[in-house]
């Protein structure tokens, strides 16, 4: 420990020595690692899903339509061929939550209605319409208040009750604790219960869907449906806008997302019979499977990802070799340390050192710089349907590539510094 | 009663530097021994072979053949990591060019070698503030090498070869860079620490009045060591 504090202290000395060189170092190191960082960030936001949820929970889907498939298959819109899959009709809701087997369930699909705080004008407003089911299926973490509950859907009439989307809460209320304002949808009036915590950068398993109403948004207890009749946002095959909520909610048409808990396996088979008798093509898939889809971010992210590596890489070469320059012009010192008693090892330790010093410098002010870039990405591009964040996740992985860099960049240097005679530099001090 | 290992003891050592197809040879079946407590002074003119002779004294260089040993150590087999061990605790080294490390100031430079020798703290202490009150630089602990005078600079030079108390105290031109009276001061110092220390000093120079001063005069041409006792012994 003594010896570490003792070698850092040196390459503290050694890199105060030439600041402006030492800056470039370490500035060419914060500028890959900050455009790293942006790229990681941006990819992961649609990644790693999983645990989420339990094991337990499952969504009812169907196989995609074929012909669907044929038609978007090869075009951008193939994600939304297979997104068509996992809507199902009310009348289908209604039949599996008549057999009372799902321990928890809940319908999810979102509308636009008219509306806003009481306060102040109407204004287009995201609506999710969901069970109370749905918090505890999906274990919502709440930044203020609660959610509703089964007790508020079943009295009747049902209390007016919603929950606001964390995105939203800061829209409205500039995300001030909101509990107990009173919010104006499609006319009437609906107290806040609480509002949700947004996962920092992440998109939630069910978030996952084509429209940014699908982040901020107002959740409304689906028992207000035929109340605030809605008009899903997504359906298939299409219902037409003029049918109204009565004829959506009666027709074979999928609208919603359903969700359930089935922790028993016996009545999971029971459910998946009633599904067979719906038609062949239903099923049951675990939400660990689901979120497994999107273990890894998209292509393009992917790409976007290994070009900031390869500029990463770059920078590492580049900071190789200016260690070398560095360690050379230093050579008569190292030298004098060699005459000292320092030995090949002691040398190459501390060379690296220095590399892993500068590097894990410019890793964190390459963090630091990240983040107004990250800002920047988001102002860009509005529509993001969740915020960027810089996540724990993501400054340890930046640090331990960084620190790996750090090894990688400063072993030849050290190499080849440790590896010279002694007697080549001294006297030349 | 046994007889006392010499401090070093080369034989026939030699040392050819190659460039290319071209070979130089820098010391040919250079032999010597020299005792405890023996204070050497080393002469010849430029490319003769004294620094090359001192380098591998010094174990900073290698040799190509012979057999020396320091304090009764055989070198020649000895790792990177064991002959730092040894330069570190056998030997000290004073520099023409003083060769302070210029970002560390008077009393970490004396540190050094004892930072190396992984002493504990407290008496790494004791033996640096003892050098420092022995070389009148107390006073001047925390100044940095370019704040002090060419005398003083090679005064903090031999306090960090001392810090270790090496057997061995290996000077190469330890006056060049100083005047006069710095020189005779450097000189009086080197000859008090012989003295009183019984430390062995090999010390290379030009000026044959600073090696008038070595109880041994020892002479180097082209590689070859010239002992002008032995030659004036045999000519007798």
């Amino acid at each position: 420990m003594t010896d570490v504090r003792y070698n850092l202290r040196l390459v503290g000395k050694s890199l105060r020595r030439d600041p402006w060189f030492t800056l470039v170092m370490v500035l060419g190191q914060a500028l890959s690692v900050s455009i790293f960082v942006t790229a990681l960030t941006t990819s992961q936001r649609y990644a790693n899903m999983t645990g989420q949820v339990r094991g337990d929970v499952f969504r009812v889907e169907r196989d995609p339509n074929a012909a669907l498939m044929r038609f978007y298959r090869g075009t951008q819109f193939e994600v939304f061929g297979e997104f068509s899959a996992n809507y199902v009709s009310v009348p289908t809701v209604r039949a599996l939550g008549a057999t009372g087997l799902p321990t928890a369930s809940t319908v999810n699909f979102v509308s636009v209605a008219t509306g806003g705080p009481v306060e102040g004008p109407a204004n287009r407003l995201p609506v999710r319409f969901c069970d109370a089911g749905f918090f505890e299926i999906f274990d919502v973490a709440f930044r203020y208040g609660g959610p509703f509950t089964r007790a508020d859907e079943r009295t009747s009439p049902p209390v007016p009750v919603v929950v606001l989307s964390d995105l939203l809460n800061q829209k409205l209320y500039a995300g001030a604790d909101s509990t107990g304002r009173t919010i104006r949808i499609s006319g009437r009036d609906f107290r806040v219960a609480g509002v949700m915590r947004q996962r920092a950068g992440k998109l939630n398993l069910w978030d996952f869907g084509v429209a940014p109403e699908n982040i901020a948004n107002v959740v409304v207890p689906f028992a207000f449906a035929d109340v605030l009749r809605p008009m899903p946002v997504f359906s298939y095959p299409p219902v037409a806008a003029n049918e109204g909520w009565r004829a959506i909610a009666e027709s074979p048409s999928g609208v919603t997302e359903y969700w359930l808990r089935l922790p028993a396996g016996e009545a999971r088979t029971q459910i998946e019979a009633v599904l067979a008798s719906i038609g062949p093509q239903w099923l049951l898939r675990s939400a660990n499977e689901i979120a497994a889809r999107f273990s890894k971010p998209p292509p393009p992210y992917r790409i976007f990802v290994i070009l900031t590596l390869v500029v990463l890489e770059v920078s590492v070469i580049n900071l190789m070799r200016m260690l070398l320059a560095k360690a050379t012009s230093r050579a008569a010192e190292i030298g004098i340390h060699r005459a000292l008693g320092a030995g090949r090892n002691v040398i190459f330790m501390r060379q690296l050192l220095e590399g892993v010093v500068v590097s894990m410098v410019g890793s964190v002010l390459g963090l630091a710089l990240a983040m107004p870039t990250v800002t920047m990405f988001d102002r860009l591009i509005p529509d993001l349907p969740v915020r960027l964040a810089v996540t724990p996740a993501i400054v340890a992985t930046t640090l331990l590539i960084c620190l790996l860099a750090g090894l990688v960049s400063g072993i030849y240097p050290a190499w080849r510094i440790a590896s010279v005679a002694p007697t080549r530099y001294l006297g030349k001090i | 009663m046994s007889t006392p290992v010499p401090t070093l003891k080369m034989a026939k050592i030699g040392k050819v530097y190659r460039t290319g197809l071209v070979e130089t040879a820098a010391l040919e079946d250079l032999s010597l021994e020299v005792g405890r407590g023996d204070f050497v002074s080393l002469m010849g003119p430029s490319g003769s072979g004294k620094t090359t002779f001192l380098n591998i004294a010094g174990l900073l260089d290698t040799f190509d053949r012979g057999r020396y040993t320091l304090d009764g150590v055989d070198v020649s087999g000895l790792s990177d990591d064991q002959q730092s061990r040894l330069r570190n605790e056998r030997i000290g080294f004073i520099f023409q060019s003083f060769n302070l490390i210029p970002d560390l100031d008077v009393y970490d430079n004396i540190e050094v070698p004892l930072r190396y020798r992984r002493l504990p703290a407290g008496e790494r202490r004791d033996r640096v503030e003892e050098v420092l009150v022995q070389m009148g630089l107390t006073a001047r602990m925390r100044h940095l090498p370019s704040q002090l005078s060419g005398g003083q600079q090679q005064r903090v030079a031999i306090a960090r070869a001392l810090v270790g108390r090496p057997q061995l105290l290996l000077a190469d031109e330890p006056t060049g860079n100083l005047d006069t009276i710095a020189s005779r001061q450097v000189l009086d110092l080197l000859e008090k620490i012989n003295a009183e220390r019984e430390t062995t000093i090999v010390m290379v120079t030009h000026d044959p009045a600073l090696a008038a001063r070595a109880r041994r005069k020892l002479h180097v041409l082209d590689g070859r060591l010239i002992d002008p006792a032995a030659r004036e012994h045999a000519a007798s």
